[in-house]
């Protein structure tokens, strides 16, 4: 009798789990406007949002946008000269000042770590999880163009995740300031003033902080991009940031690598890697490389001229065998090659 | 049986837990799919429904232009003043259905940026409501539609998406009080050059605000974010003051008030004999209320006052230094424009000899001089009478059928209402029946407080009999001083072809508030320049063009002796639509007098001449 | 009947649940199980099996369930604007993903090598023009491609491309649509004997005209920023019937990074391919500047007869007519001809000065500004039907448009400072009409 006893229990288990499932029901799909899908993200973000106000400098804007990242006034913002002088000062969501200490920076990663005297009970929890991936809704929190002054509230624009990349800076050519993993997104961030501001996904949960300007002076264009959580909590932490130059220099022992191969060069760095002489018992020899092939890619990096190679070239480490993809006539060719150690 | 109810319970356990597990192993269910796209279809249907109401406005050369939207089927668009300012007096206009049709200049609000002007060519044009901008939140839907860059080649216009990035932004102006744009929504919905004067729309398909302004880097003037649109209730208030055809300055108090320790107070005056210092406000004073919003702060009030025009009625509450607080009701000045019209340039002359201009010069000179005049009018003043009363034929037609919906629905019949009249404090204090044939004529009998009198409109003249019965035939200056004849020729007048026509010739006079809305003000001029003015609250609570009869008094504030009637509480009575309640009012705030409520409204089949005529022989009086 | 197996495990498994709590507990937690036996009434639990009165109620919970799961997917369904739809905006991220990874199969990552040195001047985009990663999309089985002409403004001599399953082939231009800024390339795949190697490929499926809609989700998807994941970008369609009729265009970002790579709708399927395009400059690289203005392009591709003729080599040009027009009427209506070129196309047609043109094809013609995007609308190759009135007299002719006399470079000279964006503005004032109502210092 015990048996069936528990067998009934069971089963009237199953059936109030069934019937809560009916009266509790989805709360996603309740009834709601079309509107009010980002209620909730902005009344989270705006009060963990401040203004920066500093002192301009030349034609460099004074102003920005920062993140609170402690219930003791910790603020994380974007590197600025502007943050230098003895008027910075940062506005709170609810109108209040304070004047601002600088912390510590990073270079790498443009960042300013500044504190105010002052307790801010809704902050960013920084952690390490990302809160979105690619294709999420975004929404970013700042005071582009200083449109709202005293305790007006931030502007709320909205994105995508457009792609989770990083950004190398380069030693020479294209002058890059950040350096470092980051999320590319879509609605426009590179505005004065933006830098600093809060990207947050629809549930209001921090994504990551809008990065510095970047502008290539080369193309005339700007990145709209923000500095992913977890660096912002590596940095918050004191921990350095990693340069990705690191990564992609050789570890271990850093003997430079040879494969025998002198390229065409047609003047100019940016002539394509044509492969003019193959040394006679050099690693290209033996792989089966020959004069007139094209270089297309190396160790999976495509070549498309001779400062690619070289810097490839840098990265490969003597007899660990990797792959190199020619252009032979008019077929793609692609061979095993195992690099000598240069003498 | 058992186990054919232990299958579903089986069956159903599956489904709640596949339904709960949302995407796994599909990236999107076939349910989440539905859901989105029921989201994208509505935004379709929204912008379907919207998207024939938009404008791509230009001048006579059709290169360059700017956009706008139609808010009523008779073709008025609204614009900016910027786009009308370039392109001229007249032009074209192409909307959805491919065509392109003239346009003329009605009025235009250089202070805010905003102009109406008028498509010629049908009576149907498709319109899009106005909304209540009040209810525009940060992260709500905002979808522009416009012709940047000229991009159209079939006269539709370019949609795009964003959402509202902040609201009662200010923008400052472009100096001599021109183009500010205050209490205005800020958007990320890409805006560019060509979408000046076009609608930003919500996701029901309202109209909340007029694209007209951008920041921009130094890069040069492309969207990177941030664009500003006129609020709708702003583009509301100026509606009647642009349809009257004139250059509408905005108003202010001529008071500067400041933030001071947490309290916004009374600063500084602009002028001598500032009229809200006679209403009692000192320097000093703490600005408590203004049109019904408490004010917290010096930003917040410059923001409200830069959406109202010249002579609007504002309502401020202040707090003296003694603690009493004070209710006015004034009307706001004007803030002159430092207006610098474009130089009608003559054609440049080509290598010393002066040459003929060409027909298509001397078109664009007659154009440029005629732009250099509009802008050069008297501020407030009606520059064109004829469109003038054109667009009150417009308002009228609207007003009539916010009676009936047509007039054959009355023909031949008498509309009977019984009232009993209030006092101020709703005691009961008399009686009325009121008879309006639906020609225009009426009859009421009043009896009040104990004394009974009556009053016949025959079609001709006014007459009033007394309860000794006594008759007097009343002059029509009279006539508009008598209250309880306002009451009802207010309203019967409308049922007739020419509205008021009784009184003088009929024009909108501006805009102004009644009954706490905005409104038409329209107003009759007779031989003698005695005046009779009549108000209409312009929209619904849906945003719905719905112009109605609100207020009517022969004095502009309702001051004097007649003071003046506000119509209320219409309920629909067998297809006519009457104001249950009639207020007799005083003054600029509306000060309640005593009040006509209905008990009874009935449409009564034929006329009985008798009744609309007055008896025994007249005796020539006041 | 496996239904009765489940359904008695799962009852085993809470049972299983219940036991293991009830180990733990003292005589006291028998409390909870003793309320269930009162709730469940005298005698029940004496009855073998599940009782049939208990059967019956989980089964109409079961029914109700199942309906009103059922019921709230189908409200949402209906055309009612304001419900249940900020679940379809919240989710819409997933669909996002999913179309973008529906796509990927028929992308290709081009790559080209070589070529005219890097154009001077500035021009929009993450990096100089054509070098880098670009997109392109496979447009049938035997190896043809289709992607933006802007990635190939080098003229490169070796272009590579890399399909989804890691396959590299080389590829080479067959011919460009100019009126669409559009490059065919084609999978160099023979043997050394002459033999086409057979192709692993994924063909796209682009959407037709009418499935396409003003509002709806546009998807922007390209490798451009130099990673080997594709990069996506969110918008709406903005309108259809731009760029002389042959665009689509949106409000998502289309850049370098994305062009020559699809514009998708939320079910993946191809609304277009992403170009540069500034319909008031015929410049290849015309467009670039509104890289993340808000107004950005896609070519359709439902008219599939543009790819068939790409593929026999014939290169696509824009129509050139040969008049100078002006406004017929002073209120700058209708079309009159100033001159006509000599042997251009209207020569030919037997157009006169002072002519006015009403009707070109199909089309009614407005005004000059409106004329010009109807001749654009022609390819040099047509033939249609012009009509005119010459005193007053309506006169019909054939029309044969032709290329322009002058080829247009379809490379900018290096050193031009037309590819500056900034300077591009100037020009931009100057050659159209004047544009002082949009472009007032405080309004747009």
């Amino acid at each position: 009798m015990r048996h069936h006893l528990k067998r009934s229990i069971a089963h009237w288990i199953i059936l109030v789990a069934l019937a809560a499932t009916i009266f509790v029901g989805d709360d996603s799909l309740a009834d709601e406007r079309l509107n009010g899908f980002l209620k909730k993200a902005v009344d989270i973000a705006q009060p963990k949002t401040v203004k920066i106000f500093g002192a301009s400098v030349g034609r460099v804007e004074g102003y920005g946008t920062g993140i609170i990242v402690s219930n003791d006034g910790h603020i994380i913002t974007g590197n600025g000269v502007y943050l230098n002088g003895y008027s910075t000062r940062v506005t709170l969501n609810n109108g209040e000042t304070y004047p601002v200490k600088v912390i510590r920076r990073d270079s790498n990663l443009q960042l300013a770590l500044l504190k105010i005297d002052a307790s801010t009970p809704d902050f960013f929890e920084l952690g390490e999880t990302p809160a979105a991936e690619k294709g999420d809704w975004v929404i970013a929190v700042s005071n582009a163009f200083k449109v709202a002054e005293r305790a007006e509230p931030l502007s709320v624009t909205l994105g995508i995740l457009s792609l989770e990349t990083k950004m190398t800076a380069k030693r020479r050519g294209t002058e890059v300031i950040y350096d470092g993993p980051l999320y590319l997104i879509d609605c426009i961030t590179s505005n004065p003033g933006a830098a600093g501001g809060a990207v947050v996904t629809a549930d209001g949960e921090l994504v990551g902080m809008i990065g510095k300007l970047i502008e290539s002076k080369e193309t005339n264009t700007r990145m709209n991009y923000a500095v992913p959580e977890k660096l912002l909590a590596r940095f918050l932490a004191g921990k350095p940031s990693e340069s990705t130059q690191a990564s992609t220099s050789p570890k271990g022992n850093s003997k430079p690598a040879d494969l025998g191969i002198t390229l065409f060069s047609l003047g100019g760095r940016k002539s394509p890697a044509f492969v003019d002489r193959v040394r006679r018992g050099s690693a290209a020899k033996k792989a089966g490389i020959r004069s007139d092939d094209l270089i297309v890619t190396l160790a999976g990096q495509t070549i498309s001229n001779s400062t690619d190679y070289k810097s490839v070239l840098a990265t490969l480490i003597p007899g660990e065998k990797t792959v190199i993809v020619v252009k032979r006539r008019n077929s793609l060719e692609r061979f095993d090659i195992v690099p000598d150690e240069k003498k | 049986m058992r186990n054919f109810f232990q299958f579903l319970i089986v069956m159903g356990l599956l489904q709640i837990l596949t339904s709960q597990v949302r995407g796994q192993g599909k990236e999107v269910s076939d349910e989440e799919m539905k859901l989105i796209l029921a989201a994208e279809n509505a935004r379709i249907a929204a912008v379907d429904k919207v998207i024939g109401s938009v404008v791509a406005i230009y001048g006579d050369v059709r290169g360059g232009g700017g956009s706008g939207v139609i808010f009523d089927p008779s073709g008025l668009v609204l614009t900016n003043h910027h786009v009308v300012a370039g392109a001229g007096v007249s032009g074209w206009g192409g909307i959805a259905d491919g065509n392109l049709y003239r346009w003329q200049l009605v009025g235009t609000d250089p202070g805010g940026d905003v102009a109406i002007i008028r498509l010629i060519g049908r009576d149907d044009f498709p319109f899009s409501p106005l909304g209540n901008s009040d209810e525009v939140r940060v992260g709500d839907w905002a979808m522009a539609m416009g012709n940047p860059f000229v991009l159209t080649e079939d006269q539709k216009p370019t949609v795009t998406l964003g959402i509202v990035s902040g609201v009662e932004r200010y923008q400052p102006g472009a100096g001599g009080n021109q183009l500010v744009y205050g209490n205005c929504i800020q958007v990320d919905s890409s805006i560019n050059p060509g979408n000046s004067g076009g609608p930003l729309f919500n996701m029901q398909g309202e109209i909340v605000g007029i694209n007209g302004r951008g920041s921009f880097l130094a890069r040069g003037r492309v969207n990177v974010g941030l664009g500003y649109a006129i609020s709708s209730n702003q583009l509301k208030n100026f509606i009647p003051d642009l349809m009257a055809t004139k250059l509408v300055e905005h108003g202010t108090l001529d008071a500067r008030f400041a933030n001071r320790g947490g309290k916004v107070v009374c600063e500084a005056f602009y002028n001598e004999g500032v009229e809200i210092v006679n209403q009692g406000l000192e320097l000093g004073d703490e600005l408590l209320e203004f049109e019904g919003y408490p004010i917290t702060s010096n930003d917040q009030f410059t923001n409200l006052i830069s959406t109202l025009p010249e002579t609007w009625p504002a309502h401020v509450v202040f707090k003296k230094a003694d603690g009493e607080i004070k209710d006015v009701n004034i009307r706001l000045v004007g803030l002159p424009y430092k207006m610098k019209p474009p130089r009608a340039r003559p054609p440049a002359k080509k290598g010393g000899k002066k040459k003929e201009p060409t027909p298509e010069q001397k078109r664009a000179l007659e154009k440029q001089k005629m732009m250099a005049k509009v802008l050069t009018t008297k501020a407030g003043t009606i520059r064109d009478l004829k469109m003038n009363r054109e667009n009150c034929k417009i308002v009228t037609s609207h007003m009539n059928r916010s009676l009936v919906s047509s007039l054959n629905a009355v023909s031949g019949k008498t509309i009977v209402i019984n009232d009993k009249i209030l006092s101020a404090d709703q005691a009961p204090i008399g009686t009325q029946v009121i008879r309006i044939s639906s020609d225009g004529r009426f009859r009421i009998q009043i009896t009040e407080e104990g004394i009974s009198k009556e009053f016949v409109f025959d079609g001709t003249d006014f007459w009033k009999q007394a309860e000794n019965g006594e008759i007097q035939k009343l002059t029509f200056l009279r006539a508009r001083l008598t209250p309880e004849i306002v009451q009802v020729v207010a309203y019967a007048d409308l049922l007739k072809e020419s509205p008021y026509a009784i009184f003088g010739d009929l024009q909108i006079d501006g805009g102004d508030k009644s009954q706490n809305s905005p409104s038409f003000r329209l107003k009759t001029i007779d031989a003698k320049s005695d005046w009779f003015y009549v108000w209409a609250t312009i929209f619904d609570e849906n945003g719905d063009l719905d112009i109605r009869l609100s207020k009517a008094s022969a004095d502009l504030n309702a001051d004097g002796t007649s003071g003046g009637v506000c119509f209320t509480d219409w309920n629909d009575h067998q297809g006519i639509h009457f104001p249950n309640r009639r207020d007799f009012i005083a003054g600029l705030n509306e000060t309640l007098i005593k009040s006509a409520v209905a008990d009874r409204v009935e449409l009564v089949d034929g006329i009985d001449a008798d009744v609309f005529t007055i008896a025994k022989t007249p005796i020539e009086g006041k | 009947m496996g239904h009765q197996r489940v359904f008695e495990l799962i009852a085993e498994r809470i049972e299983m649940m219940f036991e293991l709590s009830q180990a733990g507990k003292n005589k006291s937690g028998v409390s909870v199980g003793s309320s269930l036996i009162r709730f469940r009434g005298p005698r029940q639990d004496r009855v073998a099996g599940f009782p049939v009165f208990k059967t019956i109620a989980l089964g109409v919970l079961v029914l109700g369930v199942i309906l009103s799961t059922s019921l709230t997917h189908l409200n949402a369904q209906e055309d009612q604007p304001d419900i249940g739809l900020s679940a379809g905006i919240l989710l819409a991220p997933k669909a996002f993903r999913a179309a973008t990874k529906k796509v990927l199969p028929c992308l290709v990552t081009i790559e080209s090598f070589g070529g005219v040195g890097a154009v001077q001047g500035k021009i929009g985009g993450i990096r100089r023009q054509g070098e880098g990663s670009t997109t392109g999309i496979i447009v049938s089985k035997d190896g043809y491609v289709i992607t933006s002409s802007f990635n190939f403004i080098q003229k490169p001599r070796v272009i590579t491309l890399k399909t989804s399953d890691g396959s590299a082939y080389l590829a080479k231009p067959i011919a460009n649509d100019n009126t669409r800024k559009l490059t065919l390339l084609k999978i160099q795949n023979e043997s050394k004997t002459g033999e086409a190697k057979p192709l692993n490929l994924n063909v796209a499926k682009f959407m037709s005209e009418e499935e396409i809609r003003v509002g709806q989700w546009a998807v922007t998807v390209g490798i451009g920023f130099g990673d080997v994941n594709p990069a996506i970008s969110i918008g709406i369609v903005s309108a259809k019937n731009r760029g002389f009729g042959r665009a689509i265009q949106t409000d998502a970002n289309v850049s370098p990074a994305n062009y020559g790579g699809p514009m998708i709708d939320v079910q993946g399927r191809i609304i277009g391919v992403c170009v540069p395009l500034n319909p008031k400059s015929s410049s290849l690289a015309s467009g670039v500047e509104w890289y993340d203005s808000g107004i950005g392009f896609a070519i359709p591709l439902y008219d599939q007869s543009i790819i068939e003729k790409l593929k026999k080599g014939k290169d696509i040009n824009k129509a050139y007519l040969g008049i100078q027009p002006k406004p017929a009427k002073l209120d700058g209506s209708g079309v009159k001809v100033v001159t006509v070129v000599k042997t251009s196309p209207a020569e030919k047609a037997g157009l006169k000065k002072d002519d006015e043109i009403v009707k070109l094809g199909k089309y009614i013609v407005q005004d000059v500004n409106q004329f010009g995007t109807l001749v654009g609308r022609f390819d040099s190759d047509s033939k249609t039907k012009i009509t005119y009135l010459r005193g007053g007299k309506p006169m019909t002719s054939e029309l044969a448009f032709t290329v322009p006399p002058k080829v247009t470079p379809t490379r900018p000279n290096p050193g031009s400072p037309k590819l500056s964006p900034a300077k591009k503005e100037d020009k931009g004032k100057k050659a159209q009409p004047k544009k002082s109502n949009a472009e007032n210092e405080n309004g747009k």
